[in-house]
């Protein structure tokens, strides 16, 4: 065995090339982090307008026109364990990204209940209450769960009635494009208004594709059904009881201004 | 002695433009080929990702070339090609989020992207880190004009326009020109890549494969030439 094939040299040089290739990608994500979030919740922001209307898919704004139109909406936060609005958490500094991942913010979903496979729900989220003078016209709820390959992020409008379906929009996803990805088709998007959330016992109606019978509202995509699923299972679950159910019914009781 | 110096350096960096170009001759790298060429900018991009990946992957190669092991050769070029694809995928997503979305997994696959492994084996592993260098950009620069030709000729023929600018005025819009949608679906890029592979190989016979030249030296009676 030569001196440059010994054991002891193999794995200097593997532990070398190791610790360089780490160091190279972790100081370019760290760096890179910040710039790509910034972006994120730009398009977060244009997801909640997408969602209720404001603005069609694909228009070209600037960030300054998004995050103005956006400031135009009225930014509340609901407490999920009483189903109400809370002015516990400032709207002003809550962070998105810390409310659905901090564990001091969120808590164990019951596997039974968990169907779109979260894990952890969080406490607090915010609702995006489309308003015209007094009257609430649409409110816009964050919508997320598990896809194929990652997590899906999106947000869905309600209309007035808090039970039907006016628009949704999603702005992150890792589903294979090609694929799974023609959900973000707007034709197949556009099919979601209208579309009942609840019945008239109150239960949660909606639903993807056509079955037994029933006819399909929004046609299940050939090919990626399980994406489709993912997303009925995870919009189902952000509707129940465990989601925002509770709240949107104290809203169709009550509806505070 | 310098003349042949420069005689080498200006043979690494042009041959793999046409006489050894790493899609049309070697038929290397189609996936992504096919995949980000339905139009010009991120085709462009697509493009930038390779020629940086090659470059870094072909110098660090070429700079270890005396120290790695034979046994454990291929992980470290591949953790080296794979660490550089990471940084440029995520630099794209911080800076172009708009082409990183179209781009999407066909950045990560430059990893396996037969071109960067086959450079960095049979070329850096053997040269100085001038000459792979060189080899490196000779071959992103091949790769990269066959992606930007079919990638400007599906936009301009698919939409009409290049760069998302309106060339060919649109019939829809009160012009003459009727998009043709098939050039934006796969497809065409493969009739694209075969049309370029067929002008390239009848300019220049050497490239024909010796299949080509047998059928060609003896055509079946009443086949058309
Ligand atoms: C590489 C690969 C990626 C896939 N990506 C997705 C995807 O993102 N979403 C999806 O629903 N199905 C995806 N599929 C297909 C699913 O495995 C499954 O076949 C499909 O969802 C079934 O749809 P169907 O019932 O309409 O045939 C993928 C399959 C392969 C081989």
């Amino acid at each position: 065995m030569t001196e440059r094939e010994s054991v002891a040299r193999t794995l200097g040089v593997a532990a070398i090339v190791a610790v360089f290739c780490s160091l190279m990608v972790s100081l370019a994500v760290l760096w890179l982090r910040p710039i790509q979030l910034a972006y994120l919740s730009i398009e977060r922001n244009r997801a909640v307008l997408e969602a209720s209307g404001l603005i069609e898919p694909a228009t070209e704004l600037t960030e300054q026109q998004i995050v103005d139109r956006f400031l135009g909406l009225d930014t509340r936060i609901v407490d999920l364990d009483s189903g109400t609005f809370s002015d516990a958490v400032s709207t002003t500094s809550f962070d998105f990204r810390a409310a659905i991942n901090d564990p001091d913010l969120t808590r164990p979903i019951q596997d039974e209940l968990d169907i779109a496979n979260l894990g952890r729900r969080p406490v607090y989220l915010p609702a995006y209450l489309l308003r015209n003078g007094s009257t609430i016209e649409q409110i816009v709820l964050p919508i997320y769960g598990q896809g194929m390959w990652a997590t899906i992020h999106g947000f869905i409008s309600l209309r007035a009635d808090f039970a039907t379906v006016e628009g949704v929009a999603f702005y992150e996803h890792g589903e294979t494009p090609g694929i799974g990805d023609r959900f973000l088709n707007p034709e197949w998007l556009a099919q979601w208004r209208g579309q009942p959330a609840y019945d008239e016992n109150e239960r949660v109606a909606f639903r993807i594709g056509a079955d037994g019978g029933r006819p399909a509202g929004i046609d299940a995509i050939t090919g990626a059904t399980v994406t489709t699923s993912a997303i009925e299972d995870l919009v189902r679950y952000w509707l129940g009881d465990d989601g925002f159910g509770p709240f949107l019914a104290y809203m169709r009781r009550e509806a505070p201004q | 002695m310098i003349q042949r110096l420069i005689a080498t350096s200006r043979n690494t960096l042009l041959a793999p433009l046409l006489d050894n170009n790493p899609i049309t001759l070697q038929v290397l790298g189609l996936c992504s080929a096919l995949a980000v060429t339905s139009s010009l900018r991120p085709a462009i991009f697509m493009s930038v990702a390779v020629i940086s990946v090659l470059v870094f992957a072909n110098v660090t190669v070429s700079l270890l070339r005396h120290v790695i092991p034979q046994s454990i050769r291929l992980i470290i070029e591949v953790t080296l090609i794979a660490s550089a694809v990471i940084v440029v995928d995520e630099v794209l997503k911080a800076f172009v989020p708009d082409v990183a979305a179209i781009l999407s997994v066909f950045v990560g696959l430059i990893i396996t992207n037969c071109i960067v492994l086959a450079r960095v084996e049979s070329f850096a592993m053997h040269h100085g880190v001038w000459a792979s260098l060189l080899d490196a950009l000779g071959n992103g620069l091949g790769y990269a004009w066959i992606l930007l030709l079919v990638g400007a000729i599906r936009e301009l023929l698919g939409a009409g326009s290049l760069l998302g600018q309106e060339i060919l005025p649109l019939a829809e819009s009160g012009g003459w020109f009727e998009p043709n949608q098939l050039m934006l679906l796969t497809p065409s890029a493969f009739f694209l890549l075969a049309l370029l592979v067929w002008t390239i190989r009848s300019l220049r016979p050497v490239q024909r494969s010796q299949s080509d030249q047998i059928r060609s030296d003896n055509p079946p009676s009443g086949a058309a030439p």
